[in-house]
This record gives C-alpha cells, sequence and structure tokens, in this order.
C-alpha cells in the first residue's frame, strides 16, 4: 500500500514538472500571437475612442497612460494611516485619497482604491495590481530602485507619542524603552538607525497595533510621521506628543518603473493642482497651519 | 502568458534572493516559529486533554465550561485570539509574561490549540469501546485509574494523525503573531522574509520562508506516520516471521 502510494505520488510530481515544462515553451508562442491580436484590437479601439475622447479630453488620450485597465486607475494603499488615507463610513478619506482623486479626475479616469498592508504595496506594484500606489510614502533612493517616483507632494517629520503619564519628554530619554514603529516606514528606519541599541524597536503592521501596544503598555513609545502622530495625540487624553525629530522626508506617488507616461501625466497634474491653488483647498481640509512654501 | 509567467519567476522564485535569505531565515526565524509553534502545541495537549475530560463529565459545572470553552476558541479567527492574548491582556493589566511576544504568542495559539485538541482526544476517548471501562472498574480501578491506564493510552495512540493536523495547523498560524509587534530577535519566518522582500523590493524572500515551513511540516507528518504505524504494529523485527499478516508489505 504504501509503495504504491509513493508512485502515485512520483508520477504525480512528475507530470506536474512535465506540464510545467511545455506551458513555458508554449507560452512564448502564444504570447507573441497574442500580443499579435490586442495591438489589432487596440487600434481598433483606438479609431473609435478617439473621435469620441478627444472631443472630451485635450490631447491626453485615456489609454496612453499605461493602466492596466483602460479608464480606470487602480491606487494601492494602506488605508489606516489618519489623516492621509483612512476608511470612514464605508468610504476611503484622507489627503491623500483627495489629492488622488483629484489627479484622476484631471485625467480623466476613474481612481479605484486597494486596501493592502503598507510594507507589501511596493512589490504589489511592481506585480502589476496597481497602477500607483499613494500611502503617504515617503521618497528614499533604495525604493525608487523599484520603483519610480512622482514629485513630492507633502513633506513630513517623524514624531515621537508616549502616555501621558509616562514621564518621556523627548527622544533623549529613550534608553531602554521599546519603542513602536510600523514595518517598513521610513520611522522604523530611523528609529532602527538611530535609538537601536539603546532601545529596542518594535515592528507593528499597521498604525492601530502600534498605538493600541502603546496604551496597553506594551510599548513606551510610539515614532511614526508627524501628521499622524499628532492625529492620534489629539484623538486620545491618555497619549501625548512629545517630540518632533526633523528627517526632511517628502511623499511621493509612486508608478512601476519605466511607467514614463503615467509618471509625467501625474507630474504636469500636480503641478497644475498647486499652481490653482487647488492644493491649498484639499491641503486646508485636512491639516491646520500653512501650507509648506514648495506647495504654494 | 510568457510574461506573466516571468514576472511570477523574477517576484516570487528570485534564487539569488532566496539563497541570500536562508542564512537569517535559519538562525532568527526557524528557531522562534518553532518555539512558540511547539510552546502551542505542548500548552494545547495538555490542557486540551484537561478540557477533553471535563467535556466527557456528566457534571454540568465541568462539562459546560468547556463546551463553551471550546466554541469559543474554535470559532475565533486565530489573530483576533493573538490580537487579544497579546494586546487586550495587558491592557486589563493581566501581563504575567511582561513584554514578550513570544510567550503571548505561544499562549494565544496554545489556547486555540487547546479548543481543537480537546476535541480531538474527545472523539478519541470515546472511540474505546465502553466495556473496556466497564471491565477496569469492575476490577477495583477508580474512574480517574482506568481512563489514564486504559482508555487515554489507546485513544491518544488511535488520534495521532488529527494531532498532526492540529500541529500542522498552529505551525502555519504562527505567521500570524506580527500583529502583536515584533523586534528584531523575536521574529518568526514569516517575519524575516516579510522584512527581506520588502528590502529588497521582491517577494522571493517569503517563497523562501515558505520553504521552511514545508521543512518543518513534510517531515512531520512521516515521522508521526511512522510513530503511527509503529506503535499500532510494534517494532516488526520483534515479531515472530510466522506471526507475519499473509498481505505484510514494506511500511505497512
Amino acid at each position: 500500500m504504501q509503495l504504491r502510494r509513493w508512485w502515485i505520488l512520483a508520477a504525480v510530481a512528475a507530470l506536474a514538472l512535465l506540464v510545467a515544462a511545455c506551458a513555458e515553451d508554449d507560452a512564448d508562442d502564444v504570447d507573441e500571437v497574442d500580443d499579435e491580436v490586442e495591438e489589432e484590437v487596440d487600434e481598433d479601439v483606438d479609431v473609435d475612442d478617439d473621435e469620441e475622447v478627444d472631443e472630451e479630453v485635450d490631447e491626453e488620450a485615456v489609454d496612453d497612460l499605461g493602466l492596466a485597465e483602460e479608464g480606470v486607475l487602480v491606487a494601492g494603499s494602506d488605508l489606516d494611516f489618519e489623516p492621509f488615507e483612512f476608511i470612514e463610513d464605508g468610504e476611503e478619506k484622507g489627503f491623500d485619497v483627495d489629492l488622488m482623486n483629484e489627479i484622476g479626475e484631471r485625467l480623466g479616469v476613474e481612481v479605484e482604491f486597494v486596501n493592502s498592508g503598507f510594507d507589501t504595496l511596493l512589490t504589489q506594484l511592481d506585480g502589476g495590481e496597481f497602477d500607483v500606489v499613494i500611502s503617504a510614502l515617503t521618497i528614499t533612493e533604495e525604493r525608487a530602485e523599484t520603483v519610480d517616483f512622482s514629485d513630492p507632494y507633502f513633506a513630513a517629520n517623524q514624531a515621537m507619542v508616549v502616555q501621558a503619564d509616562s514621564g518621556i519628554t523627548g527622544v533623549e530619554d529613550i534608553e531602554g524603552l521599546d519603542i513602536g514603529v510600523q514595518a517598513a516606514t521610513t520611522g522604523a528606519d530611523y528609529a532602527t538607525e538611530n535609538f537601536e541599541p539603546d532601545a529596542t524597536v518594535v515592528e507593528f503592521p499597521g498604525t492601530p497595533e502600534a498605538f493600541t501596544a502603546l496604551e496597553s503598555d506594551q510599548v513606551d513609545a510610539v515614532f511614526i510621521d508627524l501628521p499622524v502622530a499628532s492625529e492620534q495625540a489629539e484623538g486620545s487624553d491618555a497619549l501625548e506628543l512629545v517630540a518632533e525629530v526633523d528627517t526632511d522626508e517628502e511623499y511621493g506617488i509612486a508608478v512601476q518603473m519605466g511607467n514614463a507616461a503615467l509618471l509625467d501625466a501625474i507630474n504636469a497634474t500636480l503641478a497644475e493642482i498647486v499652481e490653482d491653488s487647488t492644493y491649498e483647498t484639499i491641503y486646508s481640509e485636512w491639516f491646520e497651519g500653512d501650507v509648506p512654501e514648495q506647495f504654494q | 502568458m510568457g510574461e506573466r509567467l516571468e514576472d511570477v519567476r523574477r517576484l516570487f522564485f528570485n534564487w539569488e534572493v532566496m539563497t541570500a535569505t536562508f542564512p537569517e531565515l535559519l538562525r532568527e526565524g526557524l528557531p522562534n516559529t518553532l518555539m512558540v509553534s511547539f510552546g502551542a502545541i505542548s500548552i494545547g495537549i495538555v490542557f486540551g486533554m484537561l478540557v477533553a475530560l471535563m467535556g466527557i463529565s456528566h457534571r454540568w459545572y465541568l462539562k459546560v465550561p468547556a463546551k463553551v470553552y471550546i466554541d469559543i476558541f474554535r470559532g475565533l479567527p486565530a489573530v483576533l485570539t493573538i490580537v487579544l492574548v497579546g494586546l487586550g491582556l495587558p491592557a486589563a493589566g493581566i501581563r504575567p509574561w511582561g513584554r514578550e511576544a513570544r510567550i503571548a504568542a505561544a499562549v494565544a495559539l496554545g489556547a486555540i490549540a487547546t479548543a481543537y485538541i480537546a476535541e480531538i482526544f474527545r472523539a478519541g476517548i470515546q472511540s474505546i469501546d465502553k466495556g473496556q471501562m466497564e471491565a477496569s472498574r469492575s476490577v477495583g480501578m477508580t474512574y480517574l485509574q482506568a481512563m489514564w491506564l486504559v482508555i487515554i493510552p489507546q485513544a491518544v495512540r488511535r488520534v495521532f494523525p488529527p494531532l498532526t493536523n492540529e500541529a500542522i495547523a498552529i505551525i502555519k498560524d504562527s505567521s500570524l503573531i506580527f500583529v502583536i509587534g515584533l523586534s528584531i530577535g523575536q521574529r518568526d519566518l514569516f517575519r524575516v522574509g516579510q522584512n527581506i522582500a520588502q528590502q529588497s523590493g521582491n517577494y522571493s524572500a517569503v517563497t523562501a520562508a515558505a520553504l521552511y515551513y514545508l521543512a518543518i511540516t513534510i517531515p512531520l507528518t512521516y515521522l508521526v506516520n511512522w510513530l503511527d504505524t509503529r506503535l499500532r504494529e510494534g517494532p516488526k523485527e520483534a515479531l515472530p516471521a510466522d506471526d507475519l499478516p499473509a498481505t505484510a508489505e514494506p511500511g505497512r
């Protein structure tokens, strides 16, 4: 009995390998044919589209943006980062959401948000699941190796939040503390570089977990982007924002590497939005104080 | 299609990224995953037996709590149980393990394992013929003696396969413990893989972690199967030749 089972297992494995090998060979051939067919279809559609679209949207042909699905811009985001992106009453809300919707409207496409974990957003973008990632994403050289970034659209620093009665007054008190961060964020990188080994950096998948851990005393502080830190500190009497750290970070919208058409369109639209003061309108809806000079 | 396959290969099966990930997975991820999982399974076996015995009791004050416990912990998603134990209990001031996330995780997964294993043991115990208990009692054993010396040893042997299933489920669920926060040194296989994936922008590091899970779970399955067979039949060489069943083949 046992022997026979092994045989079946081996046979199935061999078969699977064979199929995989064949599929790979065939796939290339089929692909070429497919591409040809697709091109033909595209051309056909273009002829129809151009006549209609040209009248509505100026020169920008919608299907030139390199979107996976025509007319729909799929934006990946970790919708747990108030006030930048969050879900309230079943709707996506926040600064990033409003900005992206404005960009989409001006490009003549519908923006569809897909909620995902922050630490996998860029991999998913690379894998073609989204057209863009807008998620309070700081532009870094490291990230720019796998994706292309738009021009900056927000300037942010990092901040530290502690329990109001903790007696911790700033980053000079971190010795021996457990500091919660959100995984894969620039705040996490900064904390690991500057606070370890004096303090222990504890990574969480999202901001809700990090702040819950802080309130239930599992960590002593949370180190995260300033706007989110102030939002959380204002929302709870038990929490207090005690330190701001100047990290000169700028957020950008990420697109797949080499998608120049979409990147150019986004950059041009961003400039427009800043220029005609729509940026200011959106900014003042979510943040207090003046719009930073570079976005006026 | 060919391009798609190439994408999958590049993103998930990049051998360079995978081999670069193996050492860190082995050093940090594997010990932590094993520690949390086997901690949880141990908790599950001890308390699972207790809850099973309570569950088959005729006394309501033993039976009802056991049923309620099983219903709750079998019905909750693992990730919620982990959050409730890892973040909720400390919020309520209950923190016997301080801030050690791995112990909290083992306790949470152990609580889940207890519920499932209790049901497995109950089924095993109830599958043993009633006559055995009656016979044991009639030679003067107490209920607990009969249970412990006669019924349970047979029951445990019968439920080896479902117990292995549960152990494998727990090993896999241990990949969820990241929700309660892990510092460097505490990270499990999945988390180490994810960290590297996010640094390299390539998911192959997680695939590498997947191979480690298989390297634990597959041998475990076959080890238990072997043990199961051996417990049923005893060591082969001990059997005199003419006692071998006519259909005997290697391995069975």
